[in-house]
């Protein structure tokens, strides 16, 4: 069984969005990104990075995330927390520890491209 | 073999080829992004034929209403009629059957109700001189028997100062609609409503709270109405008879700068009110219209005190020049 199948596949990224959502835009370190944006459409994109992080069907690619974040002039402290908030949010809903070190090692992945490295 | 007939033209599609796939074969520059059912770029309106099954994964229960797929999904099993969200909808002559002020700048509208529509949705008014002005549709189709408007003059409103000086009932509009997805979904008739709207934001909560009842939802509804000043705000009557008709009804008043005494109408900050009478949104279903500002601000509101943006619907009104 693959991973995303593991943790419950699309179900799973509907069950995580919303209190992932939640804890990233009450983070001081990262919640000023998310100013005045439209939240329906950033939903749909924290959708499909959470779909890629959990292993499912390929939505974003590095390109995509380097195209997304390049004019951000993000850093490691921005990296990190939206990792860390990932993480509660899967501690939260009772995921096994291997599963969220492998999603961790997925959005790791992507870092070189979100930072623009 | 199905066919899938967009703009005019009928296309086959291959036995487990995706619509998407299918029409970009053919030469069909449909929008698309992922292709796995993320972005919802692809997303496309069906109407006629049988939605596909996992064709909806991931779209609001509204949006599955109104007959929304995304292409990418969808592996159409018999014939379909697809077109975009906001096409060009025809546009419809309707008269108008009744005009009233509902307040000293609302004016309240009944035209023929020339098309279906969800309670909750709008529709563009085509005015002379290309001038097209939206306007959230208050009535419920299944209920009344004209589409109400609540038009908000404006002092230099293009169409709001012709239609308070000029317009009258007989006189023809030119409309196009119904647009939007801002609708009630009878999906979960326990879940308790927070309808919230700033000034004529009250028309399209007030169609979908009738269309509620209508329907059977049982969970509490809860209606809010804010406004600058106690002279913004209208229907207070009908809003209080609803309230005392239905016990899961309550509806609550909240004005900036109050003059009167009287306690029907409180005086408050709308956001502060909201968050304590309702510290906690979790479960609720949420429904807010009013200028954009405002949708903006409480969408997070409400989202941070726990309801899911899955359940919180909205219509933003922006303004015309």
């Amino acid at each position: 069984m693959s991973l995303f199948e593991r943790i419950g596949g699309a179900a799973a990224v509907d069950a995580a969005v919303d209190i992932f959502y939640r804890k990233v835009l009450v983070d001081d370190r990262i919640s000023h990104f998310f100013d005045g944006i439209d939240m329906d459409a950033q939903l749909v994109k924290q959708k499909a990075f959470l779909t890629m992080a959990f292993g499912g069907p390929n939505s974003y690619s590095g390109k995509d995330m380097r195209a997304a974040h390049k004019h951000m002039n993000l850093t490691e402290t921005h990296f990190d927390a939206v990792v860390e908030n990932l993480a509660e949010t899967l501690t939260e809903l009772g995921v096994a520890s291997e599963d969220i070190s492998e999603i961790a090692g997925i959005a790791a992945s992507v870092k070189d491209d979100v930072l623009n490295r | 073999m199905p066919t899938v007939e967009f703009d005019g033209q009928f296309y086959p599609i291959d036995a487990n080829e995706t619509l998407l796939n299918g029409l970009l074969r053919q030469h069909v520059g449909l929008p698309h992004g992922c292709k796995a059912g993320a972005c919802q770029c692809c997303l496309m309106k069906v109407t006629a034929g049988d939605i596909p099954k996992t064709a909806q994964v991931g779209l609001k229960e509204s949006q599955k209403q109104l007959g929304y797929i995304l292409t990418c999904c969808a592996k159409p099993e018999s014939d379909l009629k697809i077109c975009e969200v906001n096409n060009a909808m025809p546009k419809f002559e309707a008269e108008v059957l009744a005009y009233k002020m509902l307040s000293a700048d609302v004016l309240g509208l009944h035209l023929t109700k020339v098309f279906d529509f969800k309670a909750g949705q709008y529709l563009n008014i085509w005015h002379a001189n290309n001038v097209i002005r939206s306007y959230s549709i208050a009535s419920v189709a299944e209920i009344d028997d004209y589409i109400e408007l609540h038009v908000k003059i404006i002092p230099n409103g293009v169409f709001s100062q012709w239609a308070q000086h000029h317009l009258k009932v007989k006189d023809k509009l030119t409309i196009q609609g119904p647009i939007g997805h801002c609708i009630y979904s009878p999906n979960n008739l326990n879940q308790p409503f927070l309808l919230i709207g700033v000034g004529t934001g009250l028309a399209p909560l007030y169609g979908i709270l009738r269309d509620a009842l209508n329907q059977g939802h049982q969970g509490a509804i809860d209606l809010i109405v804010g406004a600058k000043n106690e002279q913004g705000i209208y229907l207070q009557a009908e809003l209080l008879q609803l309230a005392q008709t239905h016990d899961q009804v309550k509806v609550h008043f909240v004005v900036q700068t109050k003059i009167t005494t009287g306690s029907t109408i409180s005086q408050d900050d709308l956001y502060d009110f909201v968050k304590k009478r309702f510290p906690s949104t979790k479960h609720y279903g949420v429904f807010l219209c009013g200028a954009e500002s405002f949708v903006r601000k409480m969408k997070k509101q409400c989202f941070l005190a726990g309801a899911n943006m899955q359940d919180i619907h909205s219509d933003a009104f922006l303004p015309c020049s």
